[in-house]
């Protein structure tokens, strides 16, 4: 595991024209580690997430990627580092699954070019096969279900062959076998050297994949701001996701397994 | 595919044989062919191979790229509000043009100037429509279209202010032929700068059909994959209207080209931009051509107008594609 520092965020400003919508976020994320960002409705993780793949301009502040600042990357080396999957990937095309990832290749091609070489197909293969999409390659996206939809839009992700992958709300859509599946993948790529952010809602998921979690907190009449960041074993408390989420819950942890990272919310 | 765009070909080439050689006077297709390549015929008067070279074949020439022209703006439109019942008319371009030979035409201006100003005032409309559109990051689509909408209804309004202040003057009845859309009287001047923009049109969308594909993903996922959304859009919409605005100067009003042929060539061919565009093109092709034949042969000793035989198709198709459309903001 790479332990460098891929991403450092500096007292991040962000939200749309001048509006800030979170605003004092500062954490780093190293190489080859899971982080979440967590939060209420409302709270401005996706906007936090837009902002680290520069869809959104910084306000105020500075994020770097491997030491380079981030808003000084041209899109075409940006787009080979950091692939963002959003809450819900679709397109006014009626495109097939296998179609539909091997976009994911155009920041490594031509403008222009629509021949796919060696290195494109390899790619393709790869992530088709990293998220068990070989029986759908050529199905319509306007006919596969949600889950399969989110699926093809982490194997296009993953097409980019990217250093960096953002994911928002990845589980939205995946029933229990799905969002297990998406942990062993996320785990497994975490294990061949990919850092990964994401936006997640799914406490449990956090506690059993995630190496970080910043939680942001929304204010009435102001921007949201960064309440914790930590491991989670130490972050994810009582008092701190009182104070995140405003509401009352317990921790129930597995007692039949010391070594369990998972932690149960109850109420 | 292959088999289907050669079909296409085919039609277009066979639209365009017919298109010159029938008329008041028909002329086999063999010696109609001899007389383009230079060589003699028998025909029986001599005034009949001018008619053939100089009016007949540069106005089918004309119909042919203000087709392509319009088809694949139309198409080039549909890809940047990603939706398939945009056409040319929604930018304001024809309007803007419109209103320009109106204004023109009432003010006296020489009948050769006429396309110039009906590009001028495409191309202004389009501007403005464009300004109206724009906003941090990119064009908004949606704004695109009811400013469009708006400079349309406005241009509409003042066009006809134009003609009912004229006072009745002989150029209001030109004013409303313009209008009705027409290619008669045009020539190879008129060809030359049509097919210029046509060509350069086409081969620019092509080049740029896979950043179209990746477009349809939407601007944020587009972006992430490393395409510049900002300047695509406006490279597009500057094909777009350069196309639009060079077949408005050169046909006047003709409406529905740039919705029906797309929406036929993504109906006739699955999943390939590239393949589409040429399809659009050669559709908006032969659409117009074999139009613009039937205005002239089917009129009663005069022409009918083609923007008005075109509407006559294109309304109830734009109502089938409507109560066939999938979605709900259609």
């Amino acid at each position: 595991m790479t332990e460098k520092c891929i991403l450092q965020l500096d007292e991040i400003s962000a939200g749309f024209n001048t509006k800030a919508v979170v605003e004092g976020v500062s954490f780093k994320v190293k190489g080859g580690t899971i982080a979440a960002i967590a939060g209420g409705n409302g709270a401005g993780k996706s906007t936090l997430l837009k902002t680290i793949a520069r869809l959104i301009p910084v306000l105020k502040g500075k994020i770097s990627i491997d030491a380079s600042d981030l808003s000084a990357l041209p899109l075409c080396v940006l787009s080979k580092k950091i692939a963002y999957v959003p809450q819900d990937l679709s397109s006014s095309r009626d495109l097939s699954v296998e179609e539909m990832i091997a976009m994911g290749r155009n920041p490594h091609q031509k403008w222009w070019q629509w021949r796919s070489d060696q290195n494109d197909k390899l790619a393709l293969e790869n992530a088709i096969k990293a998220t068990e999409l070989d029986d759908l390659r050529h199905k319509a996206v306007s006919e596969i279900s949600g889950g399969e939809k989110q699926r093809t839009a982490i194997a296009m992700s993953l097409a980019q062959e990217p250093e960096l992958l953002l994911l928002d709300e990845p589980t939205a859509h995946l029933d229990f076998k799905h969002q297990k599946s998406l942990m062993q993948l996320l785990m497994r790529l975490k294990s061949e050297g990919m850092t990964i952010i994401t936006c997640l809602h799914d406490l449990n998921f956090i506690s059993e994949v995630c190496d970080q979690v910043v939680c942001l907190k929304k204010t009435v009449r102001a921007p949201s701001s960064q309440l914790f960041a930590g491991p989670p074993r130490e972050v994810l408390t009582r008092e701190n996701l009182q104070s995140a989420f405003e509401t009352d819950l317990r921790i129930i942890r597995d007692s039949t397994d010391p070594d369990s990272k998972s932690i149960f919310f109850g109420l | 595919m292959a088999l289907r765009l050669a079909a296409l070909a085919g039609a277009l080439l066979a639209g365009l044989i017919t298109s010159v050689c029938v008329g008041d006077v028909f002329v086999a297709p063999e010696e109609a062919l001899l007389l383009i390549a230079g060589g003699t015929t028998n025909l029986p008067a001599p005034g009949i191979a001018d008619i053939l070279t100089q009016i007949r074949l540069p106005r089918t020439l004309i119909a042919t790229a203000v087709g392509a022209a319009l088809a694949v703006s139309g198409y080039i439109l549909q890809a940047l509000s990603r939706n398939p019942l945009a056409d040319p008319y929604l930018t304001g371009v024809s309007s803007g043009a419109g209103l320009a030979v109106a204004a023109a035409m009432i003010i006296g201006l020489d009948f050769s100037l006429m396309p110039a100003s009906s590009f001028l005032g495409g191309l202004a409309a389009a501007l403005l429509v464009a300004q109206m559109a724009r906003r941090a990051g990119g064009l908004s689509v949606t704004r695109l279209i009811l400013g469009g909408v708006a400079v349309s209804a406005v241009c509409g309004s003042l066009i006809t202010l134009v003609i009912t202040q004229s006072g009745g003057a002989p150029q209001a009845q030109g004013i409303i032929f313009w209008l009705a859309g027409g290619i008669a009287g045009r020539g190879w001047s008129d060809l030359s700068t049509l097919s210029l923009y046509t060509m350069g049109g086409i081969i620019a969308t092509l080049l740029l059909s896979k950043q179209i594909r990746v477009l349809s993903l939407g601007d944020e996922t587009a972006r992430a994959l490393g395409v510049e959304v900002s300047r695509l859009q406006w490279i597009l919409l500057a094909c777009a209207v350069l196309m639009c605005g060079a077949a408005v100067a050169a046909s006047g009003l003709v409406a529905f080209v740039g919705l029906i042929a797309p929406n036929l060539a993504r109906m006739l061919f699955i999943r390939d931009e590239r393949v589409e565009i040429i399809a659009s093109a050669l559709l908006g092709a032969v659409l117009v051509t074999l139009s613009d034949l039937a205005a002239r042969t089917l009129g009663q000793g005069q022409e009918l107008p083609l923007g008005t035989l075109l509407s006559l198709l294109g309304g109830p198709f734009f109502l089938y594609l409507i109560s066939t459309s999938k979605s709900e903001d259609a």
